[in-house]
């Protein structure tokens, strides 16, 4: 790779060519501040904030887009440069509805780390100021476009990553809108409620729908008992939210913290995530010893991604796994067993989920997920909400002491805590399927070939009967068009494939903690994220889903076995096309 | 039979506005009635750029130019010119030689310091018909260009040439061809920008609705030069006019074989399309206009990869102005050096300008580069109307700044204008005298460039809004001095920091109005005057008491109602005066339009 | 499909027609022919003949015009020739005849 000599601030640097000039910077030390720039999302040079001064250009250059010339002079903060950056700052926020105060991202705000950074005063000009009706049309989001910047990084990250394309800029100049086809509400389009667009969004247009006062009401509620399931990524997410550095696992506290808040069971979704391993891990085999099956068969754990191929790939709906999501199934078993079994009336049973994703919010509504007759999941929150809650609640989980899950049904393996990295899925069903088949457990539980953060991933599994199972993993709804599209062409050679919403899988959900732009150019954080998954998996005693004896009991006291009639009738579901825009 | 007269009837924008269409099937009627028909060649023609006198109908070869004609008229000169030979004076021009004979067209103040090379065959030919661009050296170009030279040769001739973009860039023709040509790629695109969009210009539109097969040929030269086989012209959607003569023309030449798959047989492919635009002058701009084209939102995105390596769907594409591709075919056949003695040494040739405002001559003239300001508002231009002062004129439309009366002997190039604050632009000159305020033009330029900005980028979004707000709030007696300070640093930050052309040179106007009638902003921040007597806020509506005859005109025409009896009858008078309530006043000034005493009613 | 010199062809054919879209210049030949009203039946006759040899002759830069008087001509119908860089040559009293003369006379 040719390498490039220039300098920058009077620093030389030599990097490959084709570098941008924020890079180079970087790589010296010279941060250059950012607001519309995002790593593989976008670099359209809107916001204007990365300008710097280049010795022979007219004008000033955007560092985020214009890449390395051999000899090139940067300057980044000339007084030109600092005065043109608080400019754009101060005319961003003359535009921008300042209710810093109640803003659900004041702190973690962008703009505002900026304002503060350049001494802005946000009054400097004053003049017309856009007025739009918040859209909150759907379950899981509201968009406030009162406080939107323009930086279309929601655009990009729909477009570009989900290609989902729900969203764009309407009308133009002063008046330019984000928002969907002809001015629709989102709950419209074809929006699958994956929540990308909260993550990138750097400051407080775009939230999710706050529904922990109805928590707390149920929990305050002397009537109803309330349970509470937490996901896998949850986890090694809330601790961010608490000072803890990106990844690190607070499984303990979590719990503590949960107990705290006065719910009266806490149990792990895992549980059913292993539970979902059996039911799904079962119905692969039959598929595969079933000539007319449809293959390949397509995981079913992601909302985001249900509310994809139902949108845009109706006619592969066959193709997918008739499991409910982990969610689901812990929901469906604690309103139909555990409610039996411990004789709690479901009418009183309030089923609370902690998620670190947005599209569970429209999970929970689904149609046929009733297995008791009452809704199997009532209310799901999202890794922020929960973090949100403890603090209005005082709970400190820094200084909580760790404590485990609640018997009996309350622990999962660590194969059921993959399911929050992308090929997490695929390497817990690896690992039962192959043991179901083998007869005996394999010797080697890691599937690495199915980790990482590659868009798509793919392996080959020899079982001992012959029989060598293809998979592939794919995460980012983009990724998963492109194996659709094989599926639909005939020319897909997969067996079985798990398919995540969101780049990197659940543990970069949309409910997870909103990470600084600044953070996300320079760190993979789902890497961070992901590593803690796989450190909890490897230190686990409990690996395979199978082994755990929950199972036992759920089966023998109550399901019978895995994809019997009673499982079907309450831990699998039924698809439907969705119609929209 | 070869006819003995033909009788050209301008087509062009203004003509058609006065009902040319019309005298032309008057022409059609009284010819047949006087038995004439056969003898005479009716054309609608192109704009012949004399537009305040419209309609034109021009009779050759004898060489009247009538003006002002109408409906009326045609009998007149069909009874006394067509059949008995004698001219009808009264509507020729009043321009006389020293002999006292009515002057040819050509050498009065308005033409003869024109040089029409792009507006060639604006007045000479009927757009529809390919055999008329034929016979005029039509396509002549194209066959020497694939015939006996290589298409470097071609791209060299082009740099020699010195011919800049019209557009209003100005950035050398040759060299943006010769980079198209260096990019390798699969396939690469010719496509011309037709959506003029600043107000009041009109060149581009003359072009097409009067001579298309010009820009045809030359984008056919250009895919040759650079390798592409494939053209578009993006015409904004407000020019269905011409549209639909370059759709004529594009399946004349198909039908000719000329645009195809073996051009007029020589071995070479091209064809294009049309493509329209959607009412953004935003899509004028380069990158804009060919995502327009690719089917996305109409926003610029930035350079590098310059358009001639990364262009329409990402291939290598050639993309120049109207006006840039209407000069090729005659630099072609006449060779660089006759294009160079033309025009200055930096900026070669001539330039089409749309002639506005407070001038005699409003119109289309094409004039050599270099020629001053004085000469087009002088000579060309007739002057200014009622006597009134030349005050500034703009160029570059709502990118470009006011050149003041004492720079009237500017010479007009390129470089010239950028180094007086102004900018070419692509043709637009409107001309201003002493009852136009320049905060209130500033101010209208402005806001034109608020509603046509796409939004994307913070400056232009957010930056020219503002600095909107400021000028309205000055032209409302509201502004203070530190205002203009503010303005103007705006103005700074927003030309620098801007994405695209668009944001860069929205602030010119204000810019180059502050350089040079400073003096009238203080006016309205310090005194709250507007010394031009534009912004209404500033004004009042006074009746003189004392002349005033009480008839009460005045106060039946107020819309307003604002206008009351006095107590008070001045000396000489039986009526009570009247007076103005001035909380009620609109400032429609309908009121001194209808005062019998002129003077009785004035705005101070 | 035309090839180059079909166009050329055309050029050739139409090369006298379009030259009367255009005013008379240095380079053509002015035949005017002059009358007043009692002339005008006359004068029609002379001036499609004019024109019918000057399209035979495929004669480019050939201009007639005609200039009416109000007052009588003397020889009406009068046919004034004037070629570039040489002397008016007029003709009186023309005709049909005369006038296929004339535009022979022209080369």
């Amino acid at each position: 790779m040719k390498q490039v000599n220039l300098k920058v601030n009077g620093i030389p640097v030599t990097v490959d060519a084709g570098t941008r000039i924020l890079d180079a910077a970087r790589k010296v030390g010279v941060n250059i501040p950012t607001l519309c720039y995002l790593k593989d999302v976008t670099n359209e040079g809107s916001c204007r904030m990365c300008v710097v001064e280049v010795a022979g250009a007219k004008n000033l250059v955007t560092s985020c887009f214009a890449t390395v010339k051999e000899g090139m002079e940067v300057l980044t903060n000339t007084p030109k440069v600092l005065a043109s950056r608080k400019t754009t700052l101060e005319l961003i926020l003359s535009n921008h509805d300042q209710k810093c105060l109640s803003c659900v991202r004041s702190t973690n705000c962008e703009l505002q780390k900026l304002a503060l950074e350049y001494g802005c005063d946000s009054y400097k000009y004053e003049g017309e100021k856009n007025h739009y009706p918040l859209d909150d049309s759907n379950p899981y989001l509201i968009r406030d476009n009162n406080k939107c910047i323009l930086c279309r990084r929601c655009v990009a990250v729909c477009n570009k990553v989900q290609s989902v394309s729900a969203i764009g800029a309407n009308n133009r100049g002063f008046k330019t809108e984000i928002g969907s086809v002809f001015g629709h509400n989102l709950d419209e389009t074809g929006c699958v409620a994956c929540g990308q667009c909260i993550k990138v969004c750097p400051v407080g247009a775009l939230y999710e729908k706050d529904d922990t006062d109805r928590v707390m009401k149920a929990i305050l509620d002397p009537e109803k008992f309330v349970i509470v399931g937490t996901a896998p990524a949850v986890r090694v997410g809330v601790g961010e939210e608490f000072g803890y550095p990106i990844g690190t696992d607070v499984q303990g506290k979590m719990v503590t913290a949960l107990r705290r808040l006065g719910f009266d069971k806490v149990f792990d979704v895992n549980m059913t995530a292993d539970l979902t391993i059996m039911e799904e891990g079962t119905e692969l085999l039959s598929r595969l010893n079933d000539k007319n099956a449809k293959l390949p068969m397509l995981t079913s754990c992601s909302p985001g991604w249900i509310n994809f191929i139902e949108t845009f790939y109706p006619e592969l709906l066959g193709n997918l796994s008739t499991c409910k999501s982990p969610q689901q199934m812990f929901g469906a078993v604690m309103k139909t067993y555990y409610a039996e079994k411990f004789g709690i009336d479901p009418a009183k049973m309030v089923v609370v989920t902690v998620m670190p994703c947005t599209a569970k919010k429209t999970e929970v509504l689904r149609e046929h997920h009733k297995a008791s007759g009452y809704p199997d999941v009532d209310i799901t929150i999202t890794t922020r909400e929960f973090a949100r809650l403890l603090k209005r609640q005082s709970i400190d989980l820094r200084n909580l002491e760790d404590s485990d899950f609640d018997d009996p049904i309350g622990k999962g393996s660590s194969a059921g805590n993959l399911f929050g990295a992308t090929g997490g899925v695929m390497e817990a069903a690896l690992r039962t399927v192959a043991a179901v088949v083998n007869g005996k457990n394999l010797e080697k539980l890691d599937f690495k070939k199915v980790r990482g953060m590659d868009g798509i991933k793919e392996a080959s599994v020899k079982l001992d009967n012959g029989v060598t199972v293809n998979v592939a993993v794919a995460h980012s709804l983009s990724n998963a068009r492109k194996l659709m599209d094989e599926i639909k062409a005939g020319k897909s050679k997969y067996h079985f494939i798990e398919i995540m919403a969101r780049p990197g899988g659940c543990i970069n959900g949309g409910g997870q903690p909103i990470v600084s732009s600044d953070v996300l150019n320079t760190v993979d954080v789902r890497e961070l994220r992901a590593k803690a998954v796989y450190d909890r998996d490897k230190k686990a005693e409990l690996r395979q889903s199978h082994e755990n004896p929950i199972m036992k009991t759920l089966y023998d006291e109550y399901f019978g076995k895995p994809n019997s009639h009673k499982a079907h009738e309450i831990l699998h579901t039924t698809y439907n096309a969705q119609h929209k825009l | 039979m070869l006819e003995r007269l033909h009788i050209m009837i301008c087509g062009g924008t203004g003509c058609t506005s006065g009902n040319s269409k019309k005298v032309m099937e008057e022409f059609e009627r009284r010819l047949t009635e006087h038995g004439v028909r056969e003898e005479v060649k009716l054309i609608m023609t192109g704009c012949f750029g004399l537009c305040a006198r419209g309609p034109i109908v021009a009779v050759y070869p004898d060489g009247a130019f009538y003006q002002h004609v109408k409906v009326e008229d045609v009998e007149e000169i069909v009874s006394e010119h067509i059949v008995k030979g004698r001219q009808v004076t009264r509507l020729l021009g009043s321009e006389r030689t020293e002999d006292g004979e009515v002057m040819p067209i050509n050498q009065t103040p308005f033409y003869r310091s024109q040089k029409r090379i792009v507006l060639r065959n604006c007045g000479r030919i009927n757009p529809e018909n390919i055999d008329e661009y034929i016979a005029f050296d039509g396509y002549k170009a194209y066959e020497k260009c694939v015939k006996e030279m290589t298409p470097e040769q071609v791209i060299q001739l082009m740099i020699d040439s010195g011919l800049r973009g019209r557009g209003g860039g100005g950035f050398p023709t040759g060299k943006k061809w010769l980079s198209t040509y260096n990019a390798k790629d699969d396939q690469k695109f010719v496509v011309c920008n037709a959506d003029e969009g600043d107000p009041g210009a009109f060149m581009d539109r003359s072009v097409l609705e009067g001579d298309p097969h010009s820009v045809i040929e030359a984008m056919m030269i250009a895919g040759y030069a650079v390798g592409a086989t494939q053209g578009y012209v993006y015409v904004r959607a407000e020019y269905p006019i011409a549209v639909e003569r370059l759709q004529i023309a594009i399946d004349q030449a198909r039908a000719y074989g000329i645009l195809g798959d073996n051009a007029l047989g020589l071995g070479q492919k091209f064809d294009m399309e049309i493509r329209l635009g959607a009412g953004a002058f935003v899509c004028g701009e380069a990158t804009a206009l060919i995502h327009s084209i690719e089917g996305h939102r109409g926003e610029p995105t930035q350079k590098p990869p310059h358009l001639a390596e990364h262009g329409l769907w990402g291939k290598p594409t050639v993309l120049n102005n109207v006006e840039t591709y209407a000069n090729i075919p005659q630099i072609i056949l006449n060779g660089p050096e006759w294009f160079k003695s033309m025009g200055t040494e930096k900026s070669a040739g001539t330039k089409v300008f749309a002639l506005g405002g407070k001038i005699m001559n409003t119109g289309l003239v094409e004039i050599p580069m270099g020629t001053t300001l004085r000469t087009i508002i002088e000579e060309i231009g007739g002057g200014i109307p009622n006597g009134k002062k030349f005050k500034a004129a703009q160029t570059g439309g709502p990118s470009g700044g006011c050149i003041p009366a004492s720079l009237i002997d500017t010479a007009i190039d390129y470089d010239n204008l950028i180094a007086i604050g102004s900018m070419m632009g692509s043709g637009g000159l409107i001309v201003m005298d002493e009852d136009n305020c320049m905060v209130d033009i500033a101010k209208f330029f402005l806001e034109f460039t608020v509603d046509e900005s796409c939004g994307k980028c913070t400056p232009c979004r957010i930056g020219n809004k503002r600095l909107y707000e400021m000028l309205d709030k000055i032209t409302q007696g509201k502004g203070t001095l530190e205002d203009l300070d503010k303005m103007e640093e705006l103005c700074k930050y927003i030309k620098s920091n801007s994405l695209c052309g668009l944001g860069q040179t929205a602030p010119n106007p204000v810019l180059s109005t502050l350089k040079y009638f400073r003096d009238e902003y203080v006016a309205h921040v310090v005194d709250k005057k507007c010394p031009a007597g534009v912004c209404k806020a500033l004004l009042n509506f006074v009746i003189d008491k004392d002349k005033c005859i009480g008839c009460g005109l005045c106060a039946r025409k107020c819309p307003a109602g604002a206008i009351v009896k006095t107590d008070y009858i001045a000396e000489g008078h039986k009526l009570p005066s009247m007076e103005i309530d001035i909380n009620k006043c609109l400032k429609c000034g309908a009121c001194m339009d209808s005062c019998n005493r002129q003077s009785a009613i004035s705005k101070k | 499909m035309k090839s180059s010199a079909e166009l050329e062809a055309i050029r050739e054919k139409l090369k006298v027609e379009i030259g009367y879209s255009c005013a008379i210049d240095e380079n053509d030949t002015k035949v005017v022919v002059r009358m007043s009203d009692d002339g005008l039946a006359a004068t029609r006759e002379v001036v499609k003949t004019l024109m019918e040899e000057i399209e035979k002759r495929n004669l480019a830069h050939v201009k007639v015009t005609q200039l009416g008087s109000t007052t009588k001509v003397d020889g009406e119908p009068v046919v004034e020739v004037m070629a570039p860089g040489k002397e008016k040559v007029a003709y009186k009293n023309v005709n049909a005849a005369k006038a296929r003369e004339i535009i022979a006379a022209i080369k």
